[in-house]
């Protein structure tokens, strides 16, 4: 069987990392300057996705049939899920006490 | 039955723990719980007693056993632990047997110890139950004192006895004076004690071992000696003065009178202020090594019992009386050991403490009577209401006194016996004290008990006879105070001396001369006391006060001592404190509030960076990251590894 | 006319990729909550795109079933639980926009600078056209059979802790 030729479009590992790379840093960016905590939220599943997808794209490229990245992926998906759950109760209890879902308000903390 | 000797300190351990946390509420159960531990602790001393008399130890030495307490490196660890031997044995039986005595007393005593002691409703004084778990302190702590087998363990235990006399000279804190008194104790003795363990520090850093047994082969053996183990001794006893209120750090011990009575008698009469003399005693076979310590201790024993005994001449005060005669006595033990006759001081120690404490009880019997402590104003005539007092209180003085055969003559006259052969003047000394004392015994005893009652009738009537918790260790004691001295009888072979010092023992000095002249001295005393104050009216010792004015002031205010002590005190050391005190406040405290201060503005100035917001830490973690991301890289892009 | 297979790969993952960018620019953009969870559907779709695309079929599905089916259902229900006030600007002030900016554009830059001067190793891709679920399936009950269970703990300890948390007091 001959080898198989090179591909005319090839999509290579940096195409996924790029991609990755993008999500991630457009979810920073709107963790960090959403005023609303679900926002915020939806951000950071934003961040993880782009996780995902890098590993993901390291499943496709390293050994055939080993599919390691994509069971991670499947792992990421769960912690995302539990995440989601508890920062949405957290954001449900603030809101009871606050009555408003805002982080600018949220600053107990400051010194 | 010497390898039981750690439950004897253990079982007036075990009856404080018992008070201090059981028994508070139950002041009947204290004082007999106290009484039937000391009991317990008495049996047990007398068969090693018995055991070391029938010379059941092995060279005079039944047990000596130590434990690790601080293991050193490159060091011989710390250790504690007891010795029995016939020193031991002989102080246990003192202390367990006074003390069993003086609990069961101040059962009786203690129930109304005080006008302003307020009684409860079943009966006993509120301080009752602390009374006694200090007493039971108190005698564990003693006890352990005199089992120690090292410098350390009796350092410990030192230490733990001042405590309690601290405590019980306090024992009503509410009194101005006693809480003075109590602090004036623990202060001078404190002082005494700083020297004391100096000394010791000092000892181990040239012999590397607090054991007193190795001390004594090393000393025996010349490893220690000369000017070191001079200085040592010297701050050993530096400690003894302090504890055995030598001069010039006596001036505790009339103060501590302040006390209850009963404690009074087992602590500042019979056991702890003995202690110093039982220290010297231990440390004896160094002591023997050093002609300058000897000639300081015998020094300064002998100008104590003649300076005390001066003062006991002119006091009014019953228990000062005492408290004076009882540092005058130390003193006799003091130049007894200095002079060499360790065996004679301890002998004096083993008599006194039984006479004196039946003095004190004594004396506590007639202040509880009459409720008050001055013999002209208050007493007088009490014969007719505590027969049973004075005759014991008899027998105590004529010991103390030193008229044969009673207790106190025979080791009273070893002493001088051996003082008349080492040192003259100090001799003389003696003999001068032994007048004295004889003079005021029989002072206190004819003002007391002879004469018409001077004090308020109301007191007297109230009286119902004291319970016989009172009165019957009054007739225990006044056994010993009869016959211990024919344990040491040289006529009977001198017992005491073959007991303490092994067999071959040297002979005891006897000397008739001295015998003939302090006896003659001690009559001559009292018969001057009986025509002073024994015929009802004082006319003759007032004429006397008004013509020695002067002298007489100085007795009274004890040599204007305390105030020389005062005066150094606030000025001296307050001033020194002050400036001290300057320092601190200005530049140590300075530093550290300028630290604290500095601190909390740098704290205001960075209490900006804590925004609260969650996406300033947010944005800070990300830049935090890519700038460490960039540390990380940038020394391998440049290194062009990649 | 066959279409080849390199190109349908090329132009799925150029479309898909598209679509999660503007969805994920959406979410940032977006003025209120309810369209940003809605464009965060529309990123979540491209990138199940993609992820079928580069042949984790398996995955995207699951992306799907659980992003789109399960944890946007809980973003709608929390932004219905929490009424909005819509007069207050969704986004911070502009300094805050241009710093956030720079931290992920730092971030971004970095991670491609890493990502194109890197020689990756293996460089020939897995045959998108070869189904990844058994091997998943194995990857998970027998090499990370551990792992597989502590997930599953984890989900019951946040169910449990999103129970306590919401609850009326």
């Amino acid at each position: 069987m001959p080898p198989a030729a090179p591909p005319l479009y090839p999509i290579t590992l940096q195409h996924g990392l790029i991609l990755g790379a993008l999500l991630f840093a457009i979810g920073i960016v709107g963790a960090l300057t959403k005023r609303n905590a679900i926002a915020i939220l939806m951000s950071i599943e934003l961040m993880l996705n782009g996780v995902i997808v890098t590993f993901v794209a390291f499943a496709r490229h390293a050994i055939p049939s080993d599919l390691t990245g994509q069971v991670f992926g499947i792992f990421i998906m769960t912690v995302a899920a539990a995440e989601a759950a508890v920062g949405l109760a957290i954001v449900i209890a603030v809101h009871r006490v606050r009555r408003t879902v805002e982080v600018d308000a949220i600053d107990t903390l400051q010194g | 039955m010497a390898q039981y000797a750690w439950l004897i300190p253990l079982l007036p351990l075990i009856s404080f723990a018992l008070i201090a946390f059981g028994l508070r509420r139950s002041p009947a159960a204290s004082g007999w719980v106290t009484a039937l531990a000391v009991l317990g602790s008495l049996i047990l001393s007398l068969s090693i007693f018995a055991q070391a008399l029938g010379g059941g130890c092995v060279q005079s030495v039944c047990i000596d056993q130590s434990y690790d307490w601080i293991p050193l490196v490159g060091s011989p660890s710390l250790a504690i632990g007891i010795r029995v031997d016939a020193l031991t044995a002989l102080m246990l039986v003192v202390v367990t047997s006074v003390s069993f005595l003086v609990q069961v007393y101040s059962t009786g005593y203690m129930r109304h110890g005080a006008d302003d002691d307020p009684v409860e409703t079943n009966g006993y004084a509120r301080s009752y139950a602390r009374y006694f778990a200090s007493m039971s302190l108190f005698t564990f702590s003693m006890l352990g004192l005199v089992l120690a087998n090292s410098l350390l363990t009796i350092y410990l235990f030192w230490e733990g006895v001042g405590l309690c006399s601290y405590l019980l000279i306090g024992h009503w804190h509410w009194r101005p004076e006693a809480a003075a008194a109590a602090k004036k104790a623990f202060l001078v003795t404190r002082l005494g004690d700083f020297g004391f363990l100096l000394g010791i520090l000092y000892l181990f850093s040239q012999a590397h071992t607090f054991q007193f047994d190795q001390l004594a082969q090393m000393a025996a053996s010349g490893l220690i000696g000369g000017t070191a183990l001079t200085i040592a001794m010297l701050l050993i006893f530096c400690g003894a003065a302090g504890k055995s209120a030598q001069f010039p750090l006596h001036v505790w011990l009339p103060d501590a009178m302040e006390g209850p009575t009963p404690v009074s008698a087992l602590i500042h009469a019979a056991t702890m202020v003995a202690a110093g003399v039982y220290l010297m005693a231990r440390v004896f076979p160094l002591l023997v090594h050093s002609d300058l310590a000897l000639q300081i201790v015998a020094t300064i024993g002998a100008f104590t019992a003649i300076f005390a005994a001066s003062m006991g001449l002119v006091a009014t005060d019953i228990k000062r009386v005492m408290a004076y005669s009882t540092i005058s006595q130390l003193g006799y033990m003091m130049l007894g050991i200095g002079v060499g006759a360790a065996t004679a001081g301890v002998f004096h120690l083993f008599n006194h403490a039984f006479f004196k404490a039946l003095l004190f009880l004594g004396a506590g019997s007639v202040i509880h009577l009459v409720n008050s402590n001055e013999m002209f104003a208050s007493m007088g005539g009490l014969r007719r209401y505590r027969p049973v007092t004075m005759l014991t209180m008899w027998i105590a003085a004529l010991s103390l006194a030193g008229i044969p055969p009673f207790s106190g003559f025979w080791s009273k006259d070893e002493i001088l016996a051996a003082a008349a052969t080492r040192a003259m003047p100090l001799y003389l000394a003696a003999l001068v004290t032994v007048f004295m004392t004889a003079f005021y015994m029989g002072r206190v005893m004819f003002v007391t008990f002879y004469g018409e009652f001077r004090g308020d009738r109301h007191t007297l009537e109230h009286d119902h006879g004291e319970p016989m918790s009172m009165t019957i260790p009054l007739i225990i004691l006044a056994i010993p105070s009869l016959f211990t001295g024919l344990w040491g009888a040289p006529f009977l072979g001198s017992g005491f001396a073959a007991f303490i010092e092994g067999p071959g023992a040297p002979e005891v000095a006897t000397r008739l001369d001295v015998v003939v002249l302090s006896s003659a001295l001690a009559f001559l005393g009292g018969l001057l006391s009986w025509g002073m104050y024994g015929r009802g009216s004082f006319t003759i010792p007032e004429r006397l006060t008004a013509q020695l004015s002067w002298p007489h002031h100085v007795l009274m205010d004890r040599y204007h001592l305390d105030h020389l002590y005062n005066w150094i005190a606030s000025r001296v050391v307050l001033g020194l404190a002050w400036l001290a005190g300057q320092f601190d406040t200005l530049i140590v405290d300075g530093a550290v509030n300028g630290i604290g201060a500095r601190t909390v503005q740098l704290g205001s100035v960075l209490r900006r960076l804590q925004t609260g917001q969650v996406q300033t830490y947010g944005w800070v973690l990300f830049a935090g990251a890519v700038f460490l991301a960039l540390l990380v890289a940038l020394p391998i892009v440049t290194a062009g590894h990649l | 006319m066959v279409i080849p297979v390199d190109f349908l790969v090329a132009g799925g993952f150029y479309t898909f990729a598209l679509i999660a960018i503007i969805g994920a620019i959406g979410v940032v953009a977006a003025e209120r909550v309810f369209h940003s969870a809605l464009f965060l559907v529309l990123a979540l779709g491209g990138v199940a795109g993609v992820f079928i695309v580069l042949g984790a079929d398996f995955l995207g599905a699951v992306e799907i079933l659980v992003y789109v089916g399960a944890i946007m259902v809980l973003i709608l229900f929390g932004i219905m639980l929490t009424p909005q006030h819509v007069q207050i600007p969704e986004t911070g002030g502009p300094a805050r926009v241009v710093s956030a900016l720079v931290v992920s554009g730092a971030v971004f830059l970095l991670s491609l600078a890493v990502f194109l001067t890197s020689r990756w190793p293996n460089s020939t891709p897995t045959p998108s056209d070869v189904p990844s679920t058994p091997f998943i399936a194995s990857g998970l009950l027998y090499t990370y059979a551990f792992p597989f269970e502590l997930a599953s703990v984890l989900l019951l300890i946040a169910m449990i802790g999103a129970i306590v948390i919401a609850r009326e007091p």
